[in-house]
This record gives structure tokens, sequence and C-alpha cells, in this order.
């Protein structure tokens, strides 16, 4: 079994790293796909466990508060039922993304269809909108359900929190990024990602009058993005706890949609 | 008295099969302990410069593969297996670490890259076990490559279960030649 050389070996390791690494250079040395500010809301430091160097920065975006997830938190206290359940991808985008949604909501067999649909999970590139319209909405419509529990001692809803609240909001996905990105050209306040779009379909309850196919992006990748040096020896040396840091990050995303960090600012400490 | 001196040499036989099994046991867990080490090893001393991150990830397995070649050399079977592991856990090390670093999306290609270097390895040093992980390896990049990604785990599956059926097979002939004790 044994062969000559140990050669192959060794070859496959240095072609694996200049495979890498002339991959990342393609990356970075190409146009520049989106240049953006981002702060400490949507890029919060990763949990670092004892004794690791690394810093790391989790990426936190939502899905559009009116669709899958906020659809409880839309019909609010109010005791009514909302008609109708907007959604983030409709039927075109969610067909496009591979789905199949060639029966009705309100058909009898949608339940048991929606469920046996394998994979229920889609690759796609998704446009994340950092403070545009989806999030103006969002500010609104939160304002508009504080106004609603105001009143309500035992209200078990969180108080919406400008401060902590992440201001990326998913508003778009498609199989392709460069129809994705001609329908979202802003390229200092969009970013397009590759990520996890999935469908699922809602019975009526008690909330929701009518069933409803609902949609939401489950993953954006990279998660996290590594911080190199020297911004990485900045965090080291934050003071006190670092998940109260408050900082900006100039990021970008090149011609493979993987991002990397060129600047962090750290305002200057209040007296 | 003739019997008992016919069983004696088939009981040492047994029990020294069972010795050797308990060694063979004992040195692959080693063997993934010190691939665990190396792995902390990377992660612990993760902020260095770039330039050096990526220089110290990248010559560790070449420098392993060399020492698995100054063993073999010298006639050394057991410490150029545990050598060749651990050129290979340095180098899933490696691109992973490269991964991490540069923010590169994950690829199945990878799986090809180390089940390659796995397979190389591994009939360099004529390691079976290292060549049934190599081919697990390629297995599972044809599958996530050319499959739906739910066929994956149930191809894994079956690729695995195949090839103790293999081995097996393999193994109780050479037994009936009496290659193997």
């Amino acid at each position: 079994m044994r062969c000559a050389s140990v050669l192959p070996a060794a070859v496959i390791v240095l072609i694996s790293n200049a495979f890498v690494l002339v991959h990342v250079w393609k990356n970075r040395a190409g146009p520049v796909e989106t240049d953006i500010t981002l702060t400490e809301r949507e890029l919060p430091r990763d949990y670092i466990p004892n004794g690791e160097d690394s810093v790391m920065l989790n990426l936190r975006w939502m899905d559009p508060p009116w669709t899958a997830y906020g659809y409880a938190y839309n019909s609010g206290g109010s005791g009514e039922r909302p008609q109708f359940v907007g959604l983030w991808l409709d039927q075109k985008t969610l067909q496009e993304l591979g789905f199949d949604t060639s029966i009705a909501p309100s058909d009898k067999k949608a339940f048991e269809f929606y469920q046996r649909q394998r994979p229920s999970v889609r690759s796609a590139f998704v446009a994340l909108e950092y403070e545009g319209p989806a999030w103006r909405k969002h500010l609104e419509q939160a304002d508009r359900e504080s106004l609603e529990h105001a009143g309500l001692s035992q209200s078990n809803m969180q108080p919406h929190s400008d401060e902590s609240d992440t201001h990326l909001v998913a508003v778009d996905a498609a199989t392709d990024a460069e129809r994705l990105r001609k329908r979202h050209p802003d390229r200092n306040s969009v970013i397009i990602v590759p990520g996890l779009a999935v469908e699922w379909f809602l019975p009526p309850d008690y909330r929701l009058s009518r069933p409803a196919l609902l949609s939401g992006l489950v993953q954006a990748i990279p998660a996290s993005i590594h911080v190199p040096r020297p911004f990485s020896d900045a965090f080291r040396r934050l003071p006190g706890d670092p998940r109260n840091a408050k900082y900006r990050v100039h990021l970008r995303y090149g011609t493979s949609f993987e991002p990397w960090i060129v600047g962090v600012e750290f305002p200057p400490p209040s007296r | 008295m003739a019997s008992q001196s016919e069983a004696q040499p088939s009981a040492d036989r047994v029990s020294r099969t069972r010795v050797l099994w308990g060694i063979r046991i004992a040195s692959k867990l080693g063997g993934i302990a010190i691939c665990a080490a190396v792995a902390w090893f990377f992660k612990r001393y993760w902020g260095l410069g770039v330039f050096l991150q990526v220089a110290t990830v990248s010559i560790v397995p070449l420098f392993l593969l060399g020492c698995a070649e100054w063993a073999a050399g010298r006639e050394r079977k057991p410490y150029s297996g545990l050598l060749a592991l651990l050129a290979l856990a340095s180098f899933v090390m490696n691109l992973m670490v490269l991964g991490s670093i540069f923010d590169i999306n994950s690829s199945e290609h990878a799986l090809l890259a180390w089940g390659a270097f796995a397979t190389a390895v591994a009939y360099r040093y004529g390691l079976r076990w290292l060549l049934a992980i190599g081919l697990l390896l390629l297995i599972a990049h044809g599958a996530l490559t050319w499959m739906p990604k739910y066929w994956f785990f149930a191809a894994i599956g079956a690729a695995g279960i195949a090839m103790m059926v293999i081995l097996k097979r393999i193994r109780g002939r050479r037994a009936q030649k009496g290659v193997l004790p």
C-alpha cells in the first residue's frame, strides 16, 4: 500500500492554502460590493471563553416585524385579529427560491402539503437594509404598540429600545445577487449576503383569522465576523464589561459577498 | 494433558490479541487527544497578526508531515501513524482558521482537500484507518456536491456500514490464511 513519495500530500496542503489566499485576494481586490458603517447594535461582540484571544462580532438583523416573527406582536393587546399577515417574500419570490407554493394557504390540503415540503430551508441571497424605510416602519409600529399598551399595568410587552435593537432589517431575497442589487442599488445602506430563507404554513388561531404562508431569514452567512489586528487590540483594551462598549465598525463586502473590517471607531469616554 | 497443552497456545493468542487491540485503541485515543490539543493551540493563539497566523497554520501540517516522514524513515510506524494523524488534524485546522480569519463562506470543497490529503498520507504510510477517514471525507464531499443536502447523512451512514463490512471480510479472509492474529 505504500507509495514512493510524500510529495502529493505536501502539494495538496500548498495548493489548498494558495487557493484560499487567491480567493481572498479576488474578493478584496475586485469592486466593493457593499461599503457600510454599522454599530454595536448590529455587530455585538461575541462571547469570549476564557483564554481565547480572538475577537469576533456577530451580525444581528431582524425580519420585518409585520411578517412571520412579528405577527403575534402586531396583533397587540387590542383583541382584534389581524385580517392580513404581510409576506416578507411574496409568492413569486418564494417560487423563485425553489419553494412549491402551488397550493393556496386557504386550501384544505395546505397544512399537510406545506408540512411535507422538503427542504423547508433554501439558500438565497438576502438584502439587509440599514436604517431604511423598513426600520422606520418598525419604529412607527413599535411606538404605536407602546401607546396602546401604555394603560396596561400587567403588560408583558418589552418596551421598545432604540438603543439596543438592531437597525438592520431583512427586506428582500433572490437566487441571483445581481438582480437583488439592481432592486436595492444603495451600496452604503443595503448589504447583500448569502443566507438561508425559510417558509412555513401558519394555520388560523386566536390571533390569526385566516391561514397564511410565512417566510423569514434564518441565517446570514457568515454569521460572525473576525476582527483583525490592530482593531482587535482596541477591543481587548476596553475597560469594564465589553458587552456595554459603544463602537462603529466600517465594513466592506467584496465580490464573493465576504466581509472584512476596514476600521473601528470608539467614541471618546464621557466624563 | 495433550488437550490442555493444545489449548494453552490458543488462550495465549486470545489474550495477546486483546492486549494488541487495547494498545491500538489507547494509541488512537491518545492521537485524538493530541489532535484536540493542536486545535486548542490554534484557537488559543488566535490574536497573532494575520501574516503570522497564516504562516503558522500553513507551515504546521507540512512540518508534521516532515516529522512523519522522518519517523517512517527510522522504521517507527506507530510514531509515523500518530504524526500523520496530527498532520491531518492540523491541516483541518489550517483551512478552518483561514476561513475564520478571512470570513470565507464555508464550502464543501474543504472536504475534498482533507479527503485527498488523508488518502495520500494513508497510502504513503500504509495506514488503513486513515484511508477510511480519507474515503469518508471524499464520499461526504461527493454527497454534498452532487446530492440534495438531506440525503447527505443517509449516504454517509451507508458508506460507513459498507466500509465496515468490507474491512470485516478482509480481516476474516486474512485470519483464515493466518496473516492476522
